[in-house]
Parts: C-alpha cells; structure tokens; sequence
C-alpha cells in the first residue's frame, strides 16, 4: 500500500541523513514534490514503514491530497490576479 | 459511483474515489495512467526534445481529473541556463471559474496566454488537450500557438520566432512528462493528480479537423499511428505512449518512459 511522510529539507540536504533512495521509487530528492516555500517534501512509500522514517506522521491518499490541495503546497489565486497576467 | 480499478504496478493504492465515466469505447486493453500529485512519467530526453521544439509540433493527451487545482498537466520547465518551457496549467479561481494558462519558452523568450474556461475541464471526466506550435517562416518571425480542449480551439498567442525556436537546446538531463512540468533539476512543478492516456507527439501542426477527429465527440481516438476519418497526420506521429499497462512508446522512436513515485495503471475510470 502507498503511504506518505513530509520530510523536511533540512534532512534531505543533512550528510548525515539515514533516508535510503535506493529504498524509495525516487531517483533521488530533486524528484520530490516540495512544498510553496521549499521547506518541506512528500515522500511516497510502500507500507510498511522504512526504519528511516520511524516517527514521522504516515499518511493515506486521501489524507496527503488534502495537505497537498492547501496553501502550504499548491498556489491559489484570485480571478483578479489571474486575469492581471495577460 | 465506481471505485478506481488499479492495477498493481509498483502496490496498491489506498484510495476510495467517486469517478464519472464516459460512455466510450475502451481500448481492447483500456488502460490509461495514475499520477498522485506527488509522482511524474519523463517521456521525452533532451535529444528528443531539441528535435521537436525546433520546428513545428503538437502534444496532445487525455486527462482526467479527480481534483482541479492548480497544477501544470506536464511538459518541461526549466528555470536556470537556456529558459525553456512548455508548459498547460490548470488555474481555478472561483467554483465555475477556471483559467487556462499556456506557456511557450525556447532559447529564453517567453510568449503566454490566459483564458478562462469555465468550466472547460471539469471533474471527473475525460477530456482531450492538445497544443500547436507552429513555427514561424524564419528569422525573427514568430510563429503561433494554440491549445485545443475537447477538439475546441481555447487559446491562440503568438509563439517564439523562428530564431528562437532554432536555438533551443535544452540541458542534457532535461525529460518532458506529465504529472507536472518537470524542471531543470528533476524536480517536478505544480504536481498534478489524475488520469493520463495516450500522450502523443507529432512534429508538424495538426489541422483543427485532425484534432477534432481525435476527440471524436469525447468517444476517443482510434489507433494514431494509421489515418482514419479527418485525421491525416500519422506520418508526422513521432511518439506514442499509450499506457497500455506499460511505458513504451508504440512508434517506438524513444525509450520506455520513466517514473517518479510508482504511478499506476487504471482500467477505471474507462480510458477514451
């Protein structure tokens, strides 16, 4: 089953991080989905649980969806600054 | 109501989803793709791509939404060296009210268009998006572009010059793809979350008629690589991936696509 954590990118980046690409169906963290302000980044994973992720939140699909529809991760524009583009 | 019906490429997805369906004739083995909004397909390598921007071309795909928001549906997005874009955004503004914005960037020159559409892609449906670029005669002329959705002309700007277009040359590790517009590093920008199928190149501009033809009153496309009815491009169809439970391109002229995340393939919703 395919579950979500948001890591942040202070651990991405971190030498030290025990997060394992080899382990994940990501070629590496420039694939991820990063957040607006580029802080943060979903990772997908298959259940169970990688030990390097032991202690973050895991999420559902449906769950994640919702995070990812917020400000935090989407862009959400008025009519009015849409229609100032053109 | 029908649950998505997904079969196991890369696990099983927990999801409970409420899908339209059209009334289409599926492919004898209608599969389309499912991106998750955190996932990409790269079809396209940098040679690949150079090739086709540098003349006239069109891209053309099904999609299916199952959460409008906004968010690129694919192409390529690159940020630092040569600027590069081709890039079909989705942007809801208000329920009812969605924009279209289509970008155009080669050799560091950007043409855009805005529109609204209503409700032009909405939820839950098949629809079919295609966009052409037609290069300009040469030089500084410029050229022009236009996005169709659902066989329906929605947006035409005018494009890069022939110049421009000439020059593009975009980085060695640049892919084009869908599920997002994927940028210079790999990364993908605005993730999108839905259905794609059959995502088509062509290295000429199709006549509105063949585009029309394609979408067929929304009851989908034969096979592309033949003509059929007012479709009379299929010696100018250069890539072809179908997503028929797998990634290859049927013109066989690129690689099996790749993926970011483990998208799945869909029998449900029915693929047009």
């Amino acid at each position: 089953m395919k579950k979500y954590v948001i890591v942040s990118k202070s651990e991405l980046d971190d030498p030290e991080s025990t997060i394992d690409f080899s382990q994940l169906s990501y070629s590496s963290k420039s694939a991820l989905r990063y957040s607006l302000d580029g802080e943060s980044a979903v990772i997908q994973y298959q259940t169970p649980l990688p030990s390097f992720f032991s202690g973050l939140n895991t999420y559902t699909y449906s769950q994640i969806s919702d995070i990812l529809d917020g400000e935090d991760w989407t862009e959400h524009y008025t009519q009015e600054e849409v229609e100032s583009w053109s | 109501m029908i649950g998505l019906g997904l079969s196991l490429v890369g696990g099983d997805v927990s999801q409970a989803s409420s899908q339209g369906n059209r009334n289409v004739q599926p492919y004898s083995n209608g599969h389309s793709v499912f991106v998750d909004g955190t996932e990409t397909v790269k079809l396209l390598n940098q040679s690949q791509i150079n090739t086709l921007i540098r003349g006239s071309f069109t891209w053309a795909f099904w999609y299916h939404d199952t959460s409008i928001s906004t968010q690129d549906l694919g192409g390529i997005n690159l940020q630092t060296g040569q600027a590069t874009a081709i890039r079909i955004r989705t942007i809801p503004v208000a329920p009812g009210v969605q924009f279209l914005q289509s970008a155009v960037t080669v050799n560091n020159s950007t043409t855009q268009d805005v529109v609204s559409i209503g409700t032009a892609i909405a939820n839950n449906t098949w629809h079919h998006i295609a966009m052409t670029v037609q290069k300009g005669a040469g030089g500084a002329n410029t050229g022009t572009v236009k996005v169709y959705i659902d066989g329906v002309e929605k947006s035409s700007f005018t494009g890069p010059s022939a110049t421009n277009q000439e020059a593009a040359d975009v980085q060695d590790d640049t892919t084009w793809g869908v599920g997002a517009s994927i940028e210079d590093d790999g990364n993908g920008g605005g993730f999108t979350s839905g259905f794609f199928d059959e995502v088509a190149f062509w290295d000429s501009v199709l006549p509105a008629d063949d585009i029309g033809t394609i979408y067929n009153s929304g009851n989908g496309t034969s096979d592309l690589t033949s003509d059929f009815g007012s479709y009379n491009s299929s010696s100018n169809l250069q890539y072809y991936f179908r997503f028929e439970n797998d990634y290859t391109d049927t013109k066989g002229n690129a690689s099996n696509a790749t993926t970011e995340g483990s998208p799945v393939f869909s029998t449900s919703p029915t693929p047009p």
